[in-house]
């Protein structure tokens, strides 16, 4: 049963009328002062997710059938909700460019700066009785230091600049100063090389649009980012291409998770994590790292170094969880609105508060990348064109929350599992024309191995995981453009083989059809048990209307 | 006036001869290229029925003429079939203007010094690349001024086209994409840069960039608008040998991040509402040797729009518009009637389920310039056109002229049409003042290296 509001549901319908109706404007997207050009452009989008699950998400009603909100332990569950997501949101970018002579006085070549401001608002709790009205952008989020993050987050909305940063290149040499993100890897929707960035897991960010990968994900930080492109001092060795590029930022972020309550939420509502102590320790963490990439006889290389404190981290009770046997109040305090019954029905309803430590990681890793040439390969026209790339990482001394981390019982509990794991992605790309009345279609392919942990830095060999010790994951993708290219359809399929497989599929339409307007509708799902990878997902299956305006 | 020496038909004859010999041979009354390079003038290579559309069409238009529905059957003959049927069915007009004569007014001028210095010295090589006698890659200017082959006149296009006869250039361009009536879509803006890195003969150190001997040019686009691509960019190093395919490098801002992308999706639009192909932007819009059964299919006068169509002379340097159901579909044009011409045919050999099934393109004589490019389907019917517009432009009061270019200087892109037959669409484009993000047009700058055809550039000016 959908829950529609009706006015936001009437405003809404306005909106998309205008949206539809709207003539096209061609407005100047930059004026120029002083020499100087000043550019704004700004997009407004709806995202509405209709869930599909026909399950309320086990993991908010604690694994218990809820019937109502008031039952014990059933506060944040979202049983028979029809919304997932019923989102606004407004993105505004501004650059500014000085002119030649301008950056010239300065002593560079081009000097630029841009600033990315974002407002997100989900208005679903509002329009469905069935979702909690949680603090789901701003629930515990804070830490001493977090005003870097330069972001006002609420109950309803969040506020942030996504980054703001200024440009110098002089020559060869460019460095980018401000809050960005660092992105290296060739890999998608995957992080093998793409390791600098912790992520945000809000704003639908996990289970948006497949083609927008992480970009709304990453959380920039401030850093000094530097490169030097040596392609014509190097090109004598055989070398093309090549750069150095080197980074450091005082300003660790860990990854962002969402609240209990949270249609999209993957722990149970009865663990609430705190993120003060863990974070504290993590900040003044410095991340650093370089990356030396070029091509040589055809093959795009790189050899990447990142040091950065874990994003995810590993996860412990923020005290000794037991006093002589018996629940510590202060770890395991009674709570009948969202907790459980975790020492059995004598003991009561209880959450279980936990934190988490981010431990330094050095990650070493590379990639090798070649197109096969056309017309010189035997059975040539199966792979003429492909693009065929091997990633891989080795993280030494890696942290995990292990098997008895978080077992209250175990004299291992609250120490990590460390151990090192390999990450290693293969991926094939090429267009495929299947014929001459359309166009090609994109198709990636693409294997995702990791030697102890799933996407999610999950520790596999323990029993919540089905006691695999490695992670196994497919992913293929098309694109098939229409006449034109105003429309898209697009098929992302993820399988993966822990805790008897699981499977997740995203089928979109997107559709452009006039400047500035563009539709989006796209289906999630997914299958599997709550012990694999991709199952918790099937919670959240759902249907997206995305619809985007800019201006 | 001239006296009129050769009677009717006397032009078509030569023409047919020549085109049944099969190879390529410019100037009627004297080798053309001798004349260019005595004076740079090719009126005396030419009778006059060649040298102005009045003595063509025997006084029923003249330059200053207005062609249109009514009186278009005149030149049928001299126009595509896609451009006939644009002005007979679809409201399009275009402008005609006098022959122009002088050659150093057709092309850059250090393009044309060193084609007339460098005569003789490139052949095709063994494996079908140009080279120097003594092996060395290409040294500047038209390889191939008197070409004599298909095969002639698409490597010398293949070798300058691209970077549009300079040694670099930054396109700062506008693209409109219009429905069937006329009315625009979409609008894109975009630089495109151009940078050789062989055949140089401007930009230090000339006329090889050391240890890049082996690629021929780095090309580089950055879209500024709207929202959605703004910050994508691409970077394609092209290959000295023609076989081979350039290999590409995209960012996009969807994946904040340089990939390395297939470069053979040649015939797929890349932008929503746009109405061509990579392949169509140039006679050699691929490498040479992707494509096959070259020939000369064609020989004689044709109309083109080679000179005339400097419009840094309108407000903002916006060309009126005409035809189509919204008045509003084409740019106004300037042709002229070009004294001789090549049509050559190619297939692509090397593309499966390619949706063309061969490509004309038309060659002026007196330049290697192709500004006329017609695709045709797998059924044979006209499918795609694509139209160049040039000028050389001079620095005149009132104009809004390119900032910090030279006062005089021959303009290698100012509008292009492309054209899809089937549906309707066309895209417009052309390059303007300065567009969103504050980028401007540039000739022969070295800066644009380090600015746009670096994969560190290109990391730099995504978003």
């Amino acid at each position: 049963m959908i829950h529609f509001h009706p006015f936001l549901t009437r405003a809404t319908a306005v909106l998309m009328v205008l949206l539809i109706t709207a003539a096209v404007a061609f407005a100047e997207d930059s004026i120029t002062i002083l020499g100087a050009t000043i550019g704004m452009q700004n997009v407004a989008e709806t995202d509405w997710a209709i869930s599909t699950a026909g399950k309320g998400n086990s993991f908010n009603s604690n694994f218990q059938k809820c019937t109502r909100h008031s039952q014990r332990g059933c506060g944040l569950a979202t049983n028979d909700n029809s919304w997932n997501l019923m989102a606004y949101r407004l993105d505004t970018l501004l650059s500014l460019k000085l002119s030649n002579a301008q950056a010239n006085a300065l002593g560079f070549d081009s000097v630029e700066a841009f600033v990315h401001g974002r407002f997100w608002s989900d208005l679903a709790p509002y329009v469905d009785g069935a979702l909690p009205a949680i603090n789901a952008e701003g629930f515990r989020q804070r830490y001493a230091g977090n005003g870097w993050a330069a972001q006002v987050a609420e109950h309803e909305y969040e506020l942030d600049a996504a980054e703001a940063y200024i440009d110098l290149q002089r020559g060869p040499l460019w460095i980018r100063l401000g809050k960005q993100q660092i992105v290296y890897g060739e890999e998608l929707g995957i992080q093998t090389l793409d390791q600098v960035d912790s992520l945000d897991f809000r704003r639908h960010s996990l289970s948006n649009y497949s083609a927008l990968e992480f970009s709304d994900a990453r959380i920039a930080e401030w850093t000094l980012h530097a490169t030097y492109d040596a392609s014509n001092l190097l090109a004598p060795l055989y070398q093309d291409n090549a750069q150095f590029s080197t980074w450091i930022s005082p300003d660790f972020q860990p990854d962002i998770f969402l609240p209990g309550g949270s249609p999209y939420s993957t722990s149970p509502a009865y663990s609430i994590i705190e993120n003060q102590n863990g974070i504290s320790r993590a900040r003044h963490k410095l991340v650093y790292g370089a990356v030396l990439e070029g091509t040589m006889f055809d093959v795009d290389w790189s050899m990447n170094f990142y040091s950065t404190p874990e994003h995810i981290g590993w996860f412990k009770y923020v005290g000794q969880p037991l006093i002589g046997g018996a629940p510590n109040p202060a770890v395991f305090p009674l709570d009948n609105f969202r907790g459980a019954q975790l020492f059995g029905p004598a003991g009561g309803y209880r959450d279980a508060l936990i934190t988490r430590e981010m431990p330094r990681i050095n990650i070493y890793g590379g990639m090798l990348s070649y197109t096969i040439e056309p017309y010189k390969f035997p059975g040539a026209e199966i792979l003429d064109g492909a693009q065929v790339r091997a990633s891989g990482t080795y993280t030494p001394d890696m942290q995990f929350t292990g098997p008895n981390t978080l077992n209250p019982a175990s004299p291992n509990v609250n120490r990590p599992t460390t151990v090192g794991e390999l990450n290693l992605a293969l991926d094939l790309e090429r267009d495929v024309r299947w014929t001459e009345h359309a166009p090609s279609a994109y198709v990636f392919l693409e294997y995702n191995y990791r030697s102890r942990s799933d996407l999610f830095d999950d520790y596999l060999a323990q029993p919540a995981y089905g006691n695999h010790h490695d992670f196994n994951l497919a992913v293929i993708g098309i694109t098939q453009p229409l006449a034109s290219n105003r429309w898209q359809l697009v098929w992302v399929q993820e399988v993966e083989g822990n805790a008897g497989g699981s499977v997740f599929e995203q089928p979109a339409v997107v559709y452009k059809p006039r400047l500035g307007q563009e539709y989006r509708v796209f289906w999630n799902f997914a299958t599997g048990t709550n012990h694999s990878f991709l199952g918790p997902s099937r919670y959240m299956d759902e249907i997206v209307f995305a619809a985007l305006y800019r201006f | 006036m001239r006296v009129i020496k050769y009677g009717d038909g006397w032009t078509r004859r030569h023409f047919m001869k020549q085109l049944g010999k099969g190879v390529a041979a410019a100037g009627l009354l004297t080798p053309l290229f001798d004349l260019i390079g005595r004076n740079g003038d090719c009126a005396a290579a030419y009778p006059p029925e060649l040298l102005s559309i009045e003595a063509y069409t025997k006084g029923k238009l003249k330059a200053g003429d207005v062609l249109n529905a009514n009186n278009v059957d005149l030149v049928k003959d001299l126009l595509d079939e896609v451009a006939y049927w644009q002005v007979k069915s679809d409201q399009r007009t275009i402008d005609l203007i006098a022959t122009q004569t002088d050659v150093t007014k057709l092309l850059p001028g250090p393009y044309l010094e060193a084609t007339l210095r460098n005569k003789g010295v490139h052949v095709v090589g063994a494996d079908g690349n140009v080279w120097t006698k003594d092996g060395k890659p290409w040294i500047g200017g038209n390889p191939f001024p008197e070409a004599k082959t298909a095969q002639e006149l698409l490597l010398q296009n293949a070798l300058t086209s691209s970077t549009l006869y300079y040694d670099s250039v930054g396109y700062a361009s506008k693209e409109w994409e219009t429905n069937p009536d006329g009315n625009v879509d979409y609008v894109y803006e975009y630089i495109f840069v151009g940078y050789r890195t062989v055949g140089r003969t401007t930009l230090e150190p000339k006329p090889y960039l050391p240890s890049h001997e082996t690629k021929l040019r780095i090309n580089s686009q950055l879209f500024t608008a709207p929202e959605d691509l703004r910050g994508s960019s691409g970077l394609e190093i092209w290959d000295y040998d023609q076989h081979k395919l350039p290999t590409a490098h995209g960012f996009s801002p969807q994946t904040k991040r340089i990939r390395s992308v297939p470069a053979d999706a040649r015939f797929e639009t890349a932008m929503a509402g746009a109405a061509w192909f990579t392949s169509d932007s140039s006679a050699a819009g691929d490498p040479v040797y992707t494509w096959g059964d070259f020939k000369i299919v064609g020989q004689g006068p044709f109309l083109a729009a080679t000179h005339g169509n400097c419009h840094f002379g309108y407000p903002n340097w916006e060309v009126p518009l005409v035809g189509g159901k919204s008045g509003k579909k084409y740019f106004r044009t300037f042709m002229e009637l070009v004294p001789e011409g090549y049509v050559v045919e190619m297939k692509p050999v090397g593309y499966p389920n390619c949706p063309y099934s061969r490509k004309l393109s038309w060659f002026d004589a007196r330049t290697g310039v192709a500004p006329l490019i017609v695709m045709y389907d797998q059924e044979g019917k006209p499918f795609h056109q694509s139209e160049w517009f040039y000028d050389y432009a001079v620095k005149k009061p009132g104009m809004q002229w390119p900032e910090g270019m030279p006062d005089r200087f021959w303009a290698s892109y100012l509008n292009m049409h492309m054209y899809d037959m089937k549906s309707g669409r066309m895209s417009r484009m052309g390059i303007v003042p300065r567009i969103t993000g504050g980028y401007l047009n540039s000739i022969d700058d070295p800066k644009l290296y380090y600015e746009f055809c670096t994969l560190n550039a290109i990391r730099r000016l995504g978003r």
